[in-house]
């Protein structure tokens, strides 16, 4: 099974979400979203080409767009095998979280430091 | 997120609706840098047509100003992962086309350095000609070296082969940064006729580079006539019908 890091994992679930649809600006957004912080075009455009490599995401290229600068758009879909890898990590997270304890409610701001000064 | 980045983020989702229809005009630099972009991304099409499709939104919602800030940001966010993957990828086509952009330098460099072989007296009196001889003719022979091997190191790799040719450029820097001291004229050697002969070549031992020449000239400009061969050649490679190139 291949493995994959957390951003390949967030680009994975972000191209299953826009299946054949999914390409590097509106991957980058769904990723935004998820994390709280918006990786660089770069950094999108390089994981989906890593992606690309391991076999987990296939690609076409549409028509050239006016408002890419006459460029064509490159657009994702998942491969059965990025699926078996989605499941895997579901499982294996399901797993991890039934395992833990109660933790409660979110702790407020401020909350550990004061337990570590104590 | 900033408000540019909320701006490209709400418009993706929307499928670009808010959008401009047609991509902003790039001014000189822009150009270059999106040159250079070429010249390290595998498929241009994809990055610099998400990056112009990005900075269009930001325009639509942001203004001309914010859409450049954030044009400018993702550019110099992208190089690094652009260097990393490409090496991480082809390290062997990079390599292959560093190797054959050295032999290409080192053949223009021989040539030209054996255009310039100077004769002199009995032992080679420093005079005015021989010295600008020497300086200029010297390191216009390297730079034009530079330029050659950068772009052929670049038609060689093709993949990322702005990457191939900045490599070449670095290496170039550091083997002129590490003897940057020669200030010996001669010895030269005996010509047939009684003369005496010295060579004008990177290769030889006569030479004689002022310090103040070699270390700005050489450690800065070497690498970076390298690298701009590298950009000719992305350029040209650019210019020709997608059909014909890899």
């Amino acid at each position: 099974m291949l493995s994959v890091g957390v951003l390949e994992l967030e680009v994975l679930l972000a191209v299953g979400r826009h299946d054949g649809e999914a390409y590097g600006l509106l991957v980058r957004r769904e990723v935004s979203v998820a994390r709280g912080r918006e990786p660089s075009v770069g950094a999108i455009y390089t994981t989906l080409a890593r992606l690309e490599d391991k076999g987990l995401v296939e690609s076409r290229t549409t028509d050239p767009l006016p408002v890419r600068g006459g460029r064509s758009r490159r657009e994702y879909q998942l491969t059965a095998a990025a699926r078996d890898v989605l499941a895997a990590e579901r499982a294996r997270a399901e797993r991890r979280w039934a395992t833990a304890p109660s933790l409660g409610s979110a702790p407020a701001p401020g909350a550990a430091l004061r337990w570590r000064q104590a | 997120m900033s408000g540019a980045d909320d701006a490209v983020a709400g418009a993706a989702g929307r499928g670009s609706a808010i959008s401009a229809d047609v991509a902003p005009t790039l001014g000189r630099a822009a150009r270059i840098a999106e040159l250079a972009l070429a010249g390290l991304a595998e498929d241009e099409d994809e990055l610099l047509g998400d990056l112009t499709e990005g900075r269009a939104q930001v325009e639509a919602t942001s203004g001309p100003v914010a859409a450049r800030r954030w044009w400018r940001s993702q550019v110099v966010r992208a190089v690094p992962r652009l260097v990393i993957h490409a090496a991480a990828r082809h390290a062997g086509w990079l390599l292959l086309g560093g190797l054959a952009g050295a032999v290409a330098g080192l053949a223009v460099t021989t040539a030209l350095g054996a255009g310039i072989t100077a004769r002199a007296g009995d032992f080679p009196p420093v005079t005015t000609r021989t010295f600008v001889l020497a300086v200029v003719g010297h390191g216009l022979a390297l730079l034009l070296a530079g330029v050659a091997g950068g772009a052929i190191a670049a038609l060689v790799s093709r993949r990322a082969p702005l990457l191939a040719a900045a490599g070449l450029g670095a290496l170039n820097g550091l083997l002129w940064l590490s003897h940057p001291y020669y200030s010996t004229y001669g010895p030269g050697r005996p010509a047939p006729d009684g003369g005496w002969v010295i060579a004008f070549s990177p290769t030889s031992p006569d030479l004689l580079f002022p310090v103040l020449w070699e270390l700005p000239t050489m450690a800065i400009l070497m690498p970076a006539a390298t690298v701009l061969g590298g950009l000719l050649a992305v350029g040209w490679m650019r210019s020709r019908p997608r059909d014909a190139t890899l």
